[in-house]
């Protein structure tokens, strides 16, 4: 082969790699889910996004007054940027826009735990976090 | 080319009968105007416009500091009616120049009469009084100019209480001085604020004298020397490190976990009660779960606890400590809080650029510092697209 060749090859193949490693974080923490999800349910059949999608745009009342949907902070397009609700800046949600989420499952347990209380007043379920992630995965 | 006053001080004695008398030379005409104006650009910075014009007032008080100086160096090499000797009058010819004042008999001066020479006096020594508590307000409650390293924010407070009282000593003063001008431009009938732009005073005085020659080599040198000393001075005293105020060493985890919401706020910015009660509450922190695990809030409830509003002598730290006793955890709900920012629309904070009230970076560019100095506000206007 020549050069060029090699070259082009290289880069085909260092370009196909990193979604394929970013996801590989992704699929770390989802199989961690897939593990709880069908210990908590052994009929358990996949994690959905369109579950997940409706999971994020959901408006619930048993939360914060003024944290009804995860919307309320990440508007309504996961895409964009988001804002708290003191006014600081939160990258998007999405994957395809903030690589790095979903790939640590310490921080990822860390916000399920606390949001999930936040908007929805209780606990998310392995099943709920997969769905989400799957849904925001997929953007 | 007609002259028109006397070109030497030695014509008055030798020459033809001249028109016109020199008594105000450039220098201190030039004083005089410039004072006038850093004067009302100093009053309506301090008076009338928001904090945040504090550089343009500092800049005017320097200036101001740096005229009276020359002054006084001019008052001992000046020309003659420029020098303190030749208007220092005594007691008693002060109030024989008040009775025949009073009995229509007063002779004209060429150079300040008693009267004026007192407010002249009283004039410098309270913008004196002015530009010095001025500096001790600055270094104490700002933590900035020379005396930063020397001035608490209570003392800066007692000062802050001379300045303003001193401003309008001289304010009253300042009325006096143009009175008693447009008195004595009537009683006399001649122009006296047209003699200190020209210089000129209409000629045949009773005490008229050779003008001293002045000494300005001297004034120059002196200047030189005083500007070569104060100056480094002043910003050696500027670099030292400001009363009160300990360097507040990095914590990773309060940067971080604090910092994911909001701001992480200067821990100088509450007391150490409502630090170790948000820290106990973080599961309904501000209608939001903020929970963290036990080391990371051990951790930061330490670091926030160990640099609180007690221990920094900030201004912002000095009146956060003083809480709403019903809203103890909110920075926005003390009256300080209320006071500073009662002008500014609800709208500006949740414009799209700010957001929230809690977002003090946005407008405060030295937030992070928990400083909070005027000259950093910067609000930033919302886009009309």
């Amino acid at each position: 082969m020549s050069l060029k060749a090699w070259i082009v090859t290289g880069a085909f193949i260092g370009g196909l790699a990193v979604p394929v490693l970013a996801a590989a974080g992704q699929d770390a923490v989802l199989a961690q889910y897939k593990t709880q999800a069908i210990a908590a349910d052994p009929a358990f059949a996949g994690f959905s996004a369109k579950r997940g999608a409706e999971l994020y745009k959901s408006s619930n009342s048993a939360g914060g007054p003024d944290t009804p949907s995860c919307s309320s902070c990440h508007t309504a397009s996961p895409l964009k940027a988001g804002m708290t609700r003191a006014g600081k800046a939160i990258e998007p949600m999405a994957v395809s826009a903030s690589p790095s989420r979903f790939t640590d499952i310490a921080k990822t347990e860390k916000w399920f735990g606390r949001n999930c209380k936040t908007v929805l007043g209780r606990a998310c379920s392995a099943q709920e976090k997969g769905d989400f992630i799957t849904y925001l995965s997929g953007l | 080319m007609d002259v028109v006053g006397p070109r030497y001080e030695s014509d008055l004695i030798h020459t033809r009968p001249t028109r016109f008398l020199k008594v105000w030379d450039l220098p201190v005409r030039v004083f005089h105007w410039l004072l006038v104006t850093s004067i009302a650009v100093a009053s309506v910075t301090g008076w009338l416009l928001p904090a945040s014009w504090l550089q343009i007032h500092l800049i005017a008080g320097t200036v101001i500091g740096c005229l009276v100086l020359w002054r006084i160096v001019w008052g001992f090499t000046g020309t003659r009616y420029s020098r303190f000797r030749s208007f220092i009058f005594s007691a008693r010819s002060t109030v024989t120049h008040l009775k025949d004042l009073m009995e229509g008999k007063a002779q004209r001066e060429a150079g300040h009469n008693p009267l004026g020479a007192l407010m002249v006096f009283a004039l410098l020594g309270s913008i004196n009084a002015i530009v010095l508590t001025g500096v001790a307000v600055l270094g104490g409650q700002f933590k900035q100019g020379p005396l930063k390293a020397f001035v608490s924010f209570a003392g800066a407070m007692n000062y802050r209480e001379i300045h303003s009282v001193a401003a309008v000593v001289l304010l009253v003063l300042v009325g006096g001085h143009l009175a008693g001008v447009i008195f004595e431009s009537w009683r006399t009938r001649e122009n006296l604020a047209t003699a200190m732009v020209t210089g000129m005073k209409s000629d045949g005085f009773a005490h008229e004298a050779p003008m001293a020659q002045s000494r300005t080599g001297v004034a120059v040198s002196v200047s030189a020397l005083l500007a070569v000393l104060l100056i480094p001075g002043a910003y050696a005293l500027t670099s030292l490190s400001p009363f009160g105020i300990a360097a507040l060493p990095r914590n990773a985890t309060w940067e971080t976990e604090c910092g994911s919401c909001h701001m992480a706020f200067h821990p100088s910015l509450l007391p150490v009660k409502s630090w170790a009660a948000i820290m106990s509450g973080l599961s309904q922190h501000f209608g939001e779960d903020a929970s963290l695990d036990a080391a990371a809030k051990k951790e930061i409830t330490d670091y926030l606890v160990s640099h609180s509003a007690e221990s920094w002598d900030s201004m912002a730290a000095n009146r956060l400590r003083d809480v709403d006793p019903a809203r103890p955890l909110e920075i926005t709900a003390t009256r300080f809080w209320l006071h500073m920012h009662n002008d500014i629309a609800p709208a500006v904070f949740s414009s799209k650029a700010i957001g929230a009230k809690q977002n003090c970076s946005a407008c405060h560019q030295d937030a992070a510092s928990g400083m909070f100095a005027p000259q950093e506000i910067s609000i930033p206007q919302e886009k009309t697209e």
